[in-house]
């Protein structure tokens, strides 16, 4: 029975393969991405990590063909001809991104340690040559450093955030960059909204409906960052701000219930209980009493006549 | 009652003595079953070491039948220790002077069922060392916490309900047993409480009796109503009734009812007590276990015929593994042979004679036991999630030997305990016998 | 006592703190808290040596301590016990479990064996084939404890030995266990496990005897119940469920109800809880029964996976 219903499977999975498999396109603008830095060893090495960690459970080792073919769209091997087929800009657009069954690591990975992968994966691919990016273009004089600032507007109801630049002890504003707010949570960070351009004055504003749960003072983490890392290097700014809801929850064992500790149950049931118990026992040393009356009785004399028996 | 006096037969109380004391003692033969017993339950003693260093795997339970046979046993333990409270609180405080003679009986199989129900729930503890757990940490919520409670409760209320109206009997042998061994007199003499038959010590013993027999109603009911919750406060299809309290009560009416039957058909031939525990009295019984096995019946009907009606989804796999399914023989032997059929016969009077009565409560009795391992295990079989990618042995349940020998230590302890009081002391209430007046009985109520 | 000077050399308080007190309050070392520092940009500034070091106690408190104090406490098993049971203070953890997504690769259940040292037979958490009626095509479903607000096994616990913490997890305390397996019957998703024989690490315990974490019920106990415990020791540390970080596909999210988020164990993805629940039509195993898991499914729609064979159930 079994083996039937694998045929039938393979079979499905086969018809669904010629279907369902179609080419991943990758957006002309991303095919084109290079990594900033030449790939090195020790890249390589953490990528293979990352690689073990991350995507061996379905890509398999790559050049071993073990992936799981089980998979539709099939995930392939990373190093066959086909994958490696791929320009270094589709491989990281396919690995932030995902489709299907591929999960999207643009949140797991940063944008370093797709890189490392990538190195990894090309490392089993001895005909590849690596260019590298060229220096990206801004309209920023180099060797100026960015600040990023936040603040909560009243007026406005905005999250406001400021870029800017200074170089030879001079501080100007800077616009036209990309800017991402997020919120930090307990295990992440939640986004905030889409990413906004700074404007002529350097600042970027962010609606804020102060719905967004902060701690129990109501305060919460917002960490504003420069969108285009490759461009401008990593350029955040954290700020805690009391703008949130207040977190008043009470602890989830707070109330009286029957699955709490002793303390915690409800009234009745210790009343009902320990009334019950006592109320019992309280007959039972009644009792040992009575007996012990009746011991004593023994000791005093007694007639033949007086005796029942 | 305060002004009431007890008037005894004195001819008919040396008779009664003599006829009753004549069994007791340990004789040779009893010293040989004893033996025989002691040698059977150590080697079920040897199955539950066993079992408490290599642990509950050896046991034929896993993680979905997470109960097995140790607890439809300790079900089936507490509900005969139950007939204590039947035959002397509910039939006694009803006025009924036929039961006199089996009073004691009924409350020795009370003591000794509930002492080793005890033992059996320890028995089925992945860690019976730590029992005192139980004690230092105790939650008021948990039905376990009340069921040890109420279980030594009950234990306590039945051993002073066998030993107080021991006391005068106790008396009354030490001047008769001159043969007896010293130890025994011994005993005897710490038991009887400086017993000298005086008016005002039968006033009191009267009234702590009295006590006794209306507290232990409550303290039975407790009892049984609690370890049917052990099942009935979980959500499992088949348990999740609302019922349970008295449908199980009921049943230990019946399965105690059997157990007393049976030790009385034994010491009725065995003792030659055939004068006392006369036919009347086996019709008397027959009676009762007739009227109790109809209740049961009753109970017997809402259980079933509710969900067979409505058939919810995990209702109809309940019982349908109980009508035709993998259940099915076990749960109809019980059904038919433990209750109907018995339920039946027992409508005409011969049936009701020692003889086929005695072979009657051996079917009721072994149909009891059948049935509560009905209750217990078909509903752990079939939990509301599919049960997958366990290994093919865990999923159905299947006794293995150790559990049946642990199993069988519980019955031979509790045998051995009935042994041991019917020959220490006498089985049958003399002084309560020799009573002038049929109506004393009703006089201490 | 050494503890005794440390304790005057922190100035802590100057009640007389037992030394179990004092270990919990210092407890494991948290995280440190954010300097909140800018810059960076095409150069990077350093920052500045802090003197003072911001330390999370075992009861969420915040607070500083020179940094050269800082020693890292072994924890004893009380002091495990103790911060096991109190919990994590304003946490209210909830999982999404995401059926579209899953397929069966029980990379979860390896994890998790693995965490908690359990016998290949013992699962914490296993993936079902389910089918809810003879139409519906078959799905896969994760199944974790549900770590319930209303917890039946908790209730018919004797002992105390499992319990519901603050924030929301229902541990088992295998120190205090009596092995009665009442709550493996009270448990309507059958989730509990028994130690029926020695445990499957128990030659690593001889080898070196470890304290017990009550956080991660390790090391197993025979003859003790164990169970899901949304491994609360790696919860403690910010770090998610072993099973959710051990899912290739996506499925698992996990989060604090409270900040309305959860974060999903494969892409790190931080989404709004709320509306996630909302936009997907999450829902609760067995509603009825009136359990209130903290285990929320998304429905098996638009299945990225292909239909798992027809399950082959107990049931019929």
């Amino acid at each position: 029975m079994n083996k039937f219903f694998l045929t039938l499977i393979i079979c499905v999975c086969a018809v669904l393969k010629l279907s369902a498999q179609t080419e991943w396109v990758v957006p002309a603008e991303h095919q084109g991405k290079l990594s900033p830095v030449q790939f090195t060893e020790s890249m390589q090495q953490s990528g293979a990590d990352i690689f073990a960690a991350q995507c061996q459970v379905c890509h398999g080792m790559p050049g071993q063909g073990n992936y799981n073919a089980m998979l539709v769209p099939s995930p392939g091997d990373p190093a066959a001809q086909k994958f490696q087929s791929n320009t270094d800009g589709a491989i990281f657009y396919k690995v932030s991104e995902g489709r299907a069954t591929m999960p999207s690591f643009k949140s797991a990975l940063s944008k370093a340690d797709i890189w490392n992968v990538i190195s990894y994966v090309r490392s089993f691919n001895a005909s590849y040559v690596q260019e590298t990016a060229e220096k990206i273009e801004t309209n920023i004089p180099e060797g100026t450093l960015l600040a990023l600032g936040l603040r909560y507007d009243e007026i406005k109801k905005m999250v406001e955030v400021s870029l800017t630049g200074s170089l030879n002890q001079v501080t100007n504003p800077v616009g036209g960059v990309g800017i991402k707010l997020e919120a930090k949570r307990y295990f992440g960070n939640l986004p905030l909204g889409d990413i906004k351009t700074t404007n002529k004055e350097g600042l970027a504003y962010f609606s804020w409906d102060g719905t967004l749960p902060g701690d129990s003072l109501g305060n919460v983490h917002l960490i504003a960052q420069v969108e285009q890392v490759e461009a401008y290097g990593e350029v955040k700014a954290e700020q805690t701000l009391p703008i949130g809801l207040v977190n008043d929850k009470p602890a989830l064992n707070k109330e009286r219930a029957m699955w709490n500790t002793v303390d915690k149950a409800p009234l009745w049931i210790i009343f009902g209980f320990t009334g019950a118990v006592a109320t019992a026992w309280f007959f039972i040393f009644y009792l040992l009493f009575q007996v012990k009356r009746i011991f004593v009785l023994g000791k005093e004399p007694i007639t033949e006549e007086e005796k029942i028996i | 009652m305060s002004d009431h006096n007890i008037k005894i037969n004195k001819e008919k109380l040396d008779k009664i003595a003599t006829d009753v004391l004549r069994p007791v003692g340990f004789n040779n033969a009893f010293i040989n079953w004893m033996l025989f017993l002691t040698m059977a339950l150590v080697a079920c003693i040897y199955a539950y070491v066993i079992q408490y260093n290599k642990g509950l795997i050896v046991t034929g339970m896993r993680d979905m039948v997470s109960w097995g046979m140790y607890i439809a046993n300790f079900v089936f333990f507490v509900a005969t220790a139950l007939v204590g409270m039947l035959i002397s609180g509910v039939i006694g405080l009803l006025g009924y002077t036929w039961i006199k003679p089996i009073t004691r009986i009924a409350e020795i199989i009370a003591v000794a069922f509930a002492a080793v129900a005890g033992l059996v729930i320890v028995s089925d503890m992945g860690r019976p060392e730590r029992l005192l757990n139980v004690f230092l940490y105790g939650r008021v919520q948990s039905p376990i916490l009340w069921d040890v409670t109420v279980v030594t409760t009950y234990l306590v209320i039945s051993t002073l309900l066998y030993l107080l109206p021991l006391i005068p009997d106790l008396a009354i042998a030490r001047g008769r047993m001159l043969h007896a061994p010293k130890w025994q007199m011994k005993l005897y003499e710490i038991l009887s409480f400086n017993w000298t038959h005086h008016p005002k010590q039968y006033k009191l013993l009267f009234s702590a009796t009295r006590l006794l027999i209306i507290l232990i109603i409550p303290t039975a009911f407790a009892i049984h109503t609690v370890t049917s919750w052990l099942l009935a406060v979980n959500s499992r299809s088949g348990w999740d009734s609302t019922i349970f309290g008295p449908y199980f009560l009921t049943g230990a009416f019946v399965t105690g009812m059997a157990a007393v039957i049976i030790a009385v058909f034994f010491f009725r031939n065995n003792y030659k007590l055939r004068q006392y525990l006369d036919e009347p009295l086996f019709d008397k019984m027959g009676k009762l276990l007739e009227f109790v096995c109809v209740i049961y019946f009753y109970f017997n009907l809402n259980e079933f015929v509710v969900p067979a009606y409505k058939m919810k989804e995990f209702d109809a796999i309940h019982i349908h593994e109980l009508f035709a399914g993998r259940h099915a023989v076990m749960f109809w032997l019980s059904q038919i042979f433990g209750l109907l059929i018995p339920m039946i016969v027992l409508l005409w009077k011969p049936f009701r004679k020692p003889l086929p009565l005695f072979l009657i409560a051996l079917f009721v009795i072994v149909g009891a036991w059948l049935k509560r391992y009905i209750i217990v295990i078909p509903t752990m079989e079939h939990p509301f999630l599919p049960i997958q990618f366990l290994p093919g042995e865990w999923v159905i349940y299947q006794p293995t030997v150790i559990e049946g020998a642990v199993t069988a230590g519980s019955i031979i302890l509790g045998i051995m305990i009935i042994s041991v009081l019917a020959k220490l002391f006498p089985v049958i209430p003399i002084w309560e016998m020799a009573e002038e007046d049929e109506g004393t009985k009703t006089k201490i109520i | 006592m050494s503890s005794d000077s440390r304790k005057n050399e922190l100035d802590n308080s100057k009640s007389k703190n037992s030394r179990r007190d004092f270990m919990r309050k210092l407890g494991l070392i948290g995280a440190v808290a954010s300097t909140g520092a800018v810059v960076s940009g095409f150069t990077s500034a350093a920052g500045v040596d802090e003197e003072y070091i911001k330390v999370l106690t075992a009861d969420n408190k915040l607070v500083e301590i020179p940094k050269s104090q800082v020693k890292k406490v072994k924890l004893d098993t009380e002091v495990l016990q103790s911060r096991g049971r109190i919990g994590i203070a304003g946490k209210r953890w909830v999982m999404v479990i995401d059926l579209a997504k899953c397929r069966n690769a029980r990379e979860c259940i390896k994890g998790c064996q693995e965490h908690h040292h359990l016998h290949p037979y013992q699962y914490h958490i296993n993936t079902l084939v389910m089918q809810d009626n003879p139409q519906s095509a078959p799905y896969n479903m994760p199944k974790p404890c549900m770590h319930c607000d209303n917890p039946p096994c908790v209730s018919v616990c004797p002992v105390n030995a499992t319990f519901k913490r603050q924030d929301g997890i229902v541990l088992i305390d295998n120190e205090r266990c009596i092995g009665c397996r009442f709550c493996m019957a009270a448990c309507p998703y059958s989730v509990r496990i028994f130690n029926w024989e020695k445990p499957f690490r128990e030659q690593l315990y001889q080898e070196e005897p470890m304290e017990y974490d009550v956080e991660a019920n390790v090391p197993q106990r025979k003859g003790t119940v164990s169970k899901c415990l949304f491994s609360a020791d790696c919860l403690r540390g910010g770090e998610l469920p072993t099973c959710v970080r051990s899912c290739p596909n996506g499925v698992f999210y996990f989060g604090d109800q409270n900040e309305n988020a959860v974060t999903n164990g494969t892409t790190r993805q931080t989404v709004v809880l709320s509306e996630l629940l909302e936009k997907n039509a999450g829902y609760r195993l067995m509603e009825d029964l009136g359990t209130k898991p903290r285990v929320y499914y998304l429905p098996p729609k638009d299945r990225v996976f292909d239909t798992p064979e027809k399950p082959d159930s107990h049931h019929s």
